[in-house]
């Protein structure tokens, strides 16, 4: 079931940017206030670590991010694009409910995601978890 | 790495009533099992500790091959695991199902190549099997009741002998293992047969508290010892390194040693005055000559045949599951453990010391002390007292005060009082063993911690809320609630500078609060996925760890929530207990008895 929510044109710029710019590590999306439209919350500086990520997703509201996820395997250095949606147990029910039913609009949106996370407390999008994830398979 | 196991300071055997534990040695070191854990200490050296957690059931016995290369253990449903001991990680080289029930004993061969075990089972009661490959080399047969203990003659021509609980030896001729003859000596269950390491005799021992020898190589029965016999079942027997005298268990409270050559009783050692915790259970004889028997309450006590009246030394350590641990300093801790017994660690070497005095008759619920540390420790228990532990004399304080129903979780304030949640849903303030307060509360409480610096008393419940009450000395008055714990609140922790307050619950996450603003921290620390057990925070307040029923120990930093380290798979079965010692320190102990220390660094 869609919401109807629909994602502002500034959302899929700033993910080219990510992807093909490089200029951002990663980009935080959240509800408009007013809930209709999903926007850019966040555009993470190319330094920032994988804690200051972790410190922008909040305990008790929901968020999207596009992380730009680098480690290594068998001795090379990997990229890969990770989708998190960030729905904790702590937040409102109807943001919950809202965050569900939006998120496949902003995911079809975004081409070239390689990792997805469904994130509801912190040991989920730990850099362990993520790391677990995305080292599987290629 | 963060954080790196710096020690383990072992159990003692786990005992069962009317049943006899294996112990077994090789040199210096001798084996048993606790639970899921095969332990392998040097009475020599007592740093040197292997603990194996290998098994998916409880471990029922173990020994070492006469190589000293392997190690073979098995459990109570069937299987064998064959480990390596001289590496680092414990290689397991191989595992077999031999019995469809529990097995009792198992015996190497003199050439370490062919195990034989035994025990309970539904078509058979042994096996004999080849070590590197499993497969069989004959065939144990002839009893009709669970067999109790197997012994192999080391030298060729190979023999083996199997004690049983259908009160029948049968002699094996070998290999491949047959049926040789059945040997009817004792009249009730046999509990214990050896071969001496020479190959010339084996010994049985049995419930009808009768020792007999036989002639190694032919089965026939030599004779029966019967000068001053035990009054009580005899539980083990082991041969002496020369194989020229022998030493049996029982459970009239006496260790015997016997001459060989002539039958004759050289010592008798009797233990404790009465009761079942002095019953010896078990016992080996080391290649060092030190001659290891276990009681019933799991002390082992170690012997030098040369003194005839008590044993050289006694090794004290928890042999159920420990329950609560309090540390006493920057190296020693307390330990309680389910079977109500008190332990003070004192340092690596010496291990475990007993709490002197009458302690408590079952389950110890808690160790607290006050936080400026008056050298008062108060415990409370299943048995529904509370208690006094005077940590100078290392003994409990007589009097001791009842409680009005079973206790949950006990804390105390910096004025020596003594809270406790109990599980009629009441909490209670006791000090100098006079109940100053007792409330029944509209909620049922499961925790309870008491701040460190203020009257400030903070009480957990399975309604998920944490309430804050101020203490006046006389009642308690409820000022406050914080809430956000997804579960029964299971666990609280003041950090030491009285500013935070830890909470977890039986979901596995972790709020920390500021008491002072009465507000939440973070919610980030939910990275358990079962009950929180325990939580302590280090001296300086800057972090704190928690332990849980998921078997993992989390170290959290304070001021950036983000951060921690994970210690997985920290306490076999499930942590019960966490503490620092020291600073940099951190100790886990739970369900295996077996207290383990991690240096971590951030």
């Amino acid at each position: 079931m869609a919401s109807g929510v629909g994602v502002s044109p500034e959302c899929l710029e700033a993910f080219q940017d990510l992807k093909l710019g490089h200029k951002f590590k990663y980009i935080i999306y959240n509800l408009k206030s007013d809930n209709t439209e999903i926007i850019v919350q966040k555009k993470g500086d190319v330094s920032s670590s994988y804690d200051d990520f972790l410190a922008d997703l909040p305990e008790d509201d929901i968020r999207w991010a596009v992380y730009d996820f680098e480690f290594e395997k068998d001795g090379g250095k990997r990229n890969k694009l990770v989708f998190v949606s960030w729905a904790p147990d702590n937040a409102k029910i109807k943001k919950k409910m809202v965050a569900a039913s939006s998120r496949d609009a902003l995911r079809r949106a975004l081409v070239g995601i390689a990792v997805e996370i469904q994130g509801t407390d912190y040991s989920e999008v730990a850099h362990e978890s993520v790391y677990d994830k995305a080292s599987r398979g290629n | 790495m963060p954080f790196k196991s710096v020690a383990l300071y072992p159990c003692n055997p786990a005992t069962t009533r009317g049943q006899s534990t294996k112990l077994s040695s090789s040199k210096d070191k001798i084996v048993y099992t606790n639970g899921r854990t095969v332990i392998i200490r040097d009475l020599k050296n007592p740093t040197s500790v292997i603990a194996n957690a290998g098994h998916v059931r409880d471990a029922t016995v173990a020994r070492i091959s006469l190589t000293g290369y392997y190690c073979a253990s098995a459990d109570a449903v069937g299987n064998v695991r064959v480990w390596d001991i001289v590496g680092e990680d414990q290689v397991l080289k191989a595992e077999y199902k031999v019995l469809s029930g529990k097995v009792n004993d198992l015996e190497w061969d003199g050439e370490s190549k062919r195990i034989i075990a035994v025990g309970d089972g539904r078509e058979k009661f042994g096996h004999a099997f080849m070590m590197e490959t499993g497969s069989s080399t004959g065939e144990i047969m002839g009893h009709s009741k669970v067999i109790n203990a197997v012994s192999i003659r080391h030298q060729r021509p190979f023999r083996a002998a199997t004690a049983s609980d259908d009160s029948t030896i049968i002699f094996h001729q070998g290999v491949p293992f047959k049926f040789d003859k059945s040997i009817k000596t004792h009249t009730k269950f046999v509990q214990d047969v050896r071969y001496a390491l020479s190959g010339d005799h084996f010994a049985s021992v049995g419930s009808d508290a009768k020792v007999f020898l036989y002639d190694g190589k032919n089965g026939d029965t030599i004779g029966e010892f019967t000068d001053n016999p035990h009054t009580g079942t005899v539980y083990g027997v082991s041969w002496s390194p020369d194989s020229k005298s022998l030493v049996t268990s029982s459970a009239d409270r006496t260790v015997k040693l016997w001459d060989v050559e002539t039958k004759k009783n050289i010592t008798t050692y009797t233990l404790g005055t009465s009761g079942l915790d002095s019953q010896q259970v078990g016992n080996t004889w080391t290649g060092g000559d030190d001659i290891v028997s276990i009681a019933m309450n799991g002390d082992l006590n170690i012997f030098d045949k040369r003194v005839g009246d008590k044993p050289s030394r006694i090794l004290h350590a928890p042999s159920k599951a420990i329950t609560s641990a309090l540390p006493t300093g920057t190296s020693t801790f307390l330990t309680g453990s389910s079977d109500g017994r008190i332990l003070s660690f004192n340092s690596p070497e010496d291990g475990y010391d007993e709490v002197k005095g009458t302690g408590h008759a079952t389950f110890i619920v808690g160790l607290k002390s006050n936080a400026t540390s008056s050298g008062k420790v108060y415990s409370t228990a299943y048995d529904d007292k509370v208690k006094e532990i005077d940590l100078n004399g290392n003994s409990f304080v007589q009097a001791s005060c009842p409680t009005s129903s079973q206790p949950n979780s006990i804390a105390v304030s910096s004025d020596d009082t003594v809270f406790l949640t109990e599980a009629n849903g009441s909490i209670e303030a006791i000090k100098s063993n006079q109940k100053l307060f007792e409330s029944k509360l509209k909620f049922n409480p499961t925790s309870v911690a008491a701040a460190p610096t203020s009257n400030i008393v903070i009480v957990g419940g399975e309604d998920q809320k944490v309430r804050l009450n101020e203490w006046d000395g006389k009642t308690l008055k409820e000022v406050g609630v914080l809430q956000g714990n997804k579960g029964t609140v299971s666990a609280l922790a003041f950090s030491p500078d009285g500013k935070y307050l830890a909470a977890g619950d039986s979901s596995g996450k972790i709020l920390l609060f500021d008491v002072n603003e009465r507000k939440l921290v973070t919610s980030r620390w939910s990275f358990h996925s079962a009950k929180i057990t325990s939580l302590a925070f280090s001296s300086n307040s800057k972090f704190c760890a928690s332990g849980s029923l998921d078997t993992h120990v989390y170290i959290w930093n304070v001021d950036s929530p983000v951060k921690n380290i994970g210690i997985k798979n920290a306490v076999p079965g499930g942590v019960n207990e966490v503490f620092w010692l020291g600073d940099g320190k951190v100790v886990g102990a739970g369900a295996d008895a077996c207290a383990r220390v991690w240096e971590v660094s951030f």
